[in-house]
């Protein structure tokens, strides 16, 4: 057997060891989906029958309407400002060196690496002052917030993977700026922006921190509908949700992954032989 | 030519301002005003001097209270105020003595109803405007600036004399939820790296082909909702649940052991919800590293201990101080988990922001909460990267 | 005198990077009409830093290029009309072969059907008509060779610039395509300016060839004037192969004998080069297929012991040592050489005075 050294130990326990870890990370998300299909009214094992009970009770609830009402409409918003501003921003920061471009993308990555709490109660104290308090706009521009770092960062990245001489044919073909962007790159880099903006949507739909401090009680989003739910323990109503949330992310993934895949063939395609 | 050559340059040099201009001016909106406004609302004290103008300057004029002179300056003030003043001066009393606020309500509509003789109005509406506590309360609270709340935030207080001392024990208990918050952070921060880093080694040492479908499982959890694997853990931990159950048929234990609503349940779901932050960025700054440098120090006499050790995770501490970062960023400030899975002694520091500016309507004291905690949270950083020099690994790379 | 006024003219042409490093240094260049012309030096000699400029994507920091006597500065890329083909092909991955040559045709508002027209006949003319539906990925290297060859002729550019088209192909599939390229450029009558850093392939297209080194031109002729009449030192080794010493006029003989550094005083008559030597210290070069085996083939005359003979299929390579240390190379055709000298024979080489060039010392 040959020697790994990228490894500290033998690859037979690396890999032992990794497939349990990513076991433990996965499994214990879908112990909600045989719950949300329980005839019982507690949320407990062993389950007493199956029945589709509770998917009825949350679709036809108006509570659980609402929030995923507002937390869909909270999401296209601040993504669409996200994926405007965040894409602008990669293009400029496609066109920066050294220095000054490691500096920028820091700083681009400044709403992630503050601690929620602390942005969440800044953005509580902005919007009182300009009026916004308890209400979905204010909501919107803190979320465009926390996407916009995933936006930008996978904008740059498939810009990173863009040929510049691609730019340059364009233009060698007679293409302006505008048309070479809107023909060419545009549509290399679009995976690119739709892959942001989908993690900055899916963002947005799991937010409850700066949701519980700029919101008013009556405006709550599907996570913080979620959230009294579990506190308040109002059953497997809960559960039903997290698997209908469950299904939604992993289309999400899909989604994305199918994205990643067009743009890395775009990519490679392009490169030479 | 040469000239046109630098208005080239120029335009070029302004599209690019152009392009980040949006995304810098929005950042400053949504992270440089809310971090002043932090730092101003924890020392700002201005509500009692905006809502009681006339009292306050005849306060600091040495007026001693309680003097009949002062009753007819507060009821002008009381009744030229708006509601929303009178509610920030009633809020800001109440903080610097408790119940104050029903004795400035009472003295609102005392006011409002234009009384002839203040004085005994006033002191028939609530019989506090009789002392001299609400008065020293007043003029304590007459700002504009105030380090109470900053003290408050690490358990500190102004006695009789001005002097700073301790807090009485019962509200002493804002350094221990402090220190709390950064030990589960920066123990949830190591479990990651303990875990995340052989992770990545293993993922980095796959053909990329491979380690794909790997981080694809990865980033499931990262897909599924934060709150719907804190119900999940929960659902596995408690004392009726999946794991105490399984141990129990499986004959392991007797009585069902206590994992759920404790400090075990919560460094298990936040390590859960926040390992994929650690290994991204690890694996990303593995695979920049050329394996033929391992071959090489293979090669020169290195076991493959000694090269993970000396060749590869030097190369990789920009990596590594990023995901230690996103870490522990994400671990100080998300305090959704510990409350959901951990019991009263896990709830973390923002618990108690949240409680301060919406329950008790302090804002002063949770600002001062938020602004102890940043600075915390960047002395830790400071730390991190004066013991990792991410900048450097990440200059050496280009 | 419209006429008279190249195509393109290149005058005083400097470019210097961020950092003050001279990349192309006073350039004075001309490219006529229907001409090929061809870039040629080492890596970072200025050649497609040149080529990029003449495109308009690099701007110079002094000089001016006109086109047709009037200067381009101010025109951006993609008003120039010249077609450029680059190294890496740069097709656009998200099109097919025909959306990509159709490219500079939509952009000119061209009708639909001249346009399906023009790119039917684009394709047929690289041969690959029916692959127009593909995508370039699909593709062999060779194939997207032409597909870019077809785009950038498609929209029948004033000038055409190619940067080192053929660098990322095989030998075989380069030899075809310098052919193809030939052929296109005969009849389209087009002008081309290419880069390239093969010498071979210099000597095998152009009508021109501009040899670059240090961001000058050093020499601009036709390609036989070029191998046989190199301008000075770095021409003589950088084109074909060469004997090269450096030598010291002796002052007699009409100033052309020459005393060979390292050769224990070995005196040879030569004649001047295209720059004549302006110091007693001259490089002296000898192209190794002009020296002959055996008395009488000149005034030179030089005796030695056969190194190592190296049989090459088309030539017989031998190295002669002699005294004082030197090595004289001598190419043989096989057909004149029955069996090969053997190693430590003793050997006399002899070539003619006109074949020993005395030229500039290497810069």
């Amino acid at each position: 057997m040959s020697t790994d050294y990228g490894l500290p130990l033998p690859r037979w326990w690396m890999r032992l060891g990794s497939i349990l870890l990513v076991v433990i990370l996965v499994l214990p998300a879908l112990v909600v989906v045989p719950i949300s299909f329980s005839s019982g009214s507690i949320i407990a094992f062993p389950l007493p029958g199956f029945s589709w009970h509770w998917y009825g009770e949350a679709a036809a609830s108006p509570a659980w309407r609402d929030a995923l009402l507002s937390s869909l409409r909270v999401g296209a918003a601040s993504t669409l400002i996200a994926t405007v501003i965040g894409t602008a921003a990669a293009l400029g920061i496609d066109r920066l060196q050294g220095r000054t471009r490691a500096i920028v993308l820091l700083a681009t990555l400044l709403p992630l690496v503050i601690p929620i709490v602390i942005l969440a109660l800044g953005a509580y104290f902005a919007l009182a002052t300009v009026g916004l308090s308890n209400s979905l706009t204010g909501l919107v521009i803190f979320h465009a917030a926390l996407g916009l770092p995933f936006v930008t960062l996978s904008v740059v990245a498939s810009l990173q993977g863009f040929d510049r001489t691609l730019w340059r044919a364009a233009a060698s073909l007679g293409a302006s700026p505008i048309t070479a962007f809107r023909r060419v790159m545009l549509p290399i880099i679009a995976p690119g922006v739709a892959a942001g903006a989908i993690f900055a949507f899916a963002m947005s739909l799991d937010e409850v921190v700066v949701a519980s401090f700029v919101t008013a009680p009556s405006q709550r989003t599907l996570p913080l509908q979620m959230f009294s739910g579990i506190k308040e323990n109002t059953g497997p109503i809960v559960t039903a949700v997290a698997t209908l949330l469950l299904l939604l992310s992993m289309t999400f993934l899909l989604v994305v992954e199918m994205l990643r895949r067009r743009s890395r063939r775009l990519a490679t395609a392009s490169e030479a032989t | 030519m040469s000239g046109n050559g630098a208005a080239r340059a120029r335009r070029a040099r302004l599209s690019t301002v152009v392009l980040l201009a949006p995304m810098a001016l929005f950042l400053l909106a949504v992270i440089g005003v809310p971090l002043f406004l932090l730092v101003w609302q924890s020392v700002a004290d201005r509500d009692v001097a905006i809502g009681l103008p006339r009292t306050v300057a005849m306060l600091a004029e040495g007026e001693g209270a309680p003097s009949p002179a002062i009753y007819p300056a507060l009821v002008a003030d009381l009744a030229a105020a708006s509601d929303s003043a009178v509610g920030r001066v009633a809020r800001r009393l109440n903080i610097e003595k408790a119940g104050l606020r029903t004795a400035v309500l009472a003295a609102r509509a005392t006011a409002l109803e234009s009384p002839s003789d203040p004085v005994a109005a006033l002191q028939a509406a609530d019989g506090r405007w009789a002392q001299p506590e609400i008065w020293q309360a007043i003029r304590a609270a007459s700002g504009p600036l105030t380090d109470r709340y900053l003290l408050a935030a690490i358990d500190l207080e102004r006695d009789a004399k001005g002097e700073i001392t301790s807090r009485p024990t019962e509200l002493a208990i804002y350094r221990s939820i402090l220190t709390r918050t950064f030990v589960i952070a920066a123990s949830v921060a190591a479990l990651c790296l303990a875990l995340g880093l052989p992770l990545a080694l293993y993922l980095a040492s796959l053909p990329p082909k491979f380690a794909e479908r790997w981080l694809l499982v990865l980033m499931l959890p990262l897909w599924t909702s934060i709150l719907v694997r804190a119900m999940a853990w929960t659902l596995l931990l408690q004392s009726n649940g999946l794991v105490n159950s399984l141990l129990q048929r499986a004959g392991l234990i007797a009585q069902p052991l206590d994992l759920a609503f404790n400090r075990f349940a919560v460094l298990v779901a936040m390590t859960h919800v926040l390992l994929p932050f650690m290994v991204l960025p690890i694996y990303n700054a593995l695979r920049a590293i050329p394996k033929t440098q391992l071959m090489a120090a293979g090669s020169l006499g290195a076991t493959p201990l000694q090269s993970v050790v000396r060749v590869y995770l030097p190369q990789a501490r920009a990596g590594i101080a990023a995901g230690l970062l996103l870490v522990l960023a994400s671990a100080a400030g998300y305090y959704i988990t510990p409350a959901l899975v951990g019991g009263p002694a896990d709830r973390m520091i923002g618990t108690f922001v949240e409680l301060a500016v919406i329950r008790t309507n302090n804002p002063g004291l949770a600002a001062a909460l938020g602004l102890v905690a940043l600075l915390l949270f960047l002395a830790l950083v400071g730390v991190l990267i004066a013991a990792l020099k991410p900048m450097r690994a990440l200059e050496g790379a280009r | 005198m419209a006429l008279a006024e190249p195509l393109l003219r290149l005058r005083g042409v400097t470019k210097r990077y961020d950092g003050g490093g001279l990349v192309v240094d006073a350039l004075d260049l001309t490219v006529e009409r229907g001409e090929f012309l061809t870039l040629l030096g080492p890596s970072g000699s200025g050649k497609t830093t040149t080529l990029m400029m003449i495109a308009g994507f690099e701007q110079a920091n002094a000089g001016e290029i006109l086109y047709e006597g009037r200067s381009i500065a101010n025109l951006p890329p993609h008003k120039r009309d010249f077609g450029v083909v680059f190294q890496s092909y740069a097709l656009f991955p998200h099109m097919s072969v025909a959306e990509n040559v159709a490219f500079p045709l939509t952009l000119r508002g061209i009708a639909r059907a001249e346009i399906d027209r023009r790119v039917a006949r684009a394709l047929d003319m690289i041969e690959l008509g029916g692959l127009g539906a593909r995508r370039p990925g699909q593709l062999s290297g060779g194939q997207q060779q032409r597909v870019a060859l077809a785009r950038a002729l498609v929209f029948e550019p004033k000038l055409v610039l190619m940067d080192e088209p053929l660098g990322a192909l095989d030998k075989r599939l380069r030899e075809q395509m310098q052919l193809e390229i030939r052929r296109l450029h005969r009849e389209l009558g087009l002008t081309v300016v290419y880069v390239t850093h093969d010498q071979t392939e210099a000597m095998v297209m152009s009508d021109r060839v501009a040899v670059f080194h240090l961001g000058r031109v050093q020499q601009l002729a036709d390609p036989r004037t070029i191998h046989e009449q190199p301008a000075n030192g770095f021409v003589a080794r950088f084109i074909g192969e060469t004997n090269a010493f450096d030598g010291r006029l002796t002052g007699t003989g009409d100033g052309r004998d020459v005393r060979i550094d390292g050769s224990a005083g070995l005196v040879l008559r030569g004649v001047a080069g295209q720059s004549a030597p302006r110091s007693a210290y001259v490089l002296v070069s000898i192209r190794p297929e002009r020296i002959s085996i055996g008395d009488g083939h000149g005034e030179n005359r030089v005796v030695g012991r056969v190194r190592q003979a190296i049989y090459f299929g088309d030539h017989l390579g031998i190295e002669v040592a002699i005294d004082g240390g030197a090595m004289v190379r001598v190419n043989l055709g096989v057909r004149g050489v029955d069996h090969a000298p053997v190693p430590d024979s003793e050997i006399v080489l002899s070539w003619r005075a006109e074949h020993t060039l005395l030229l500039e010392p290497v810069i």
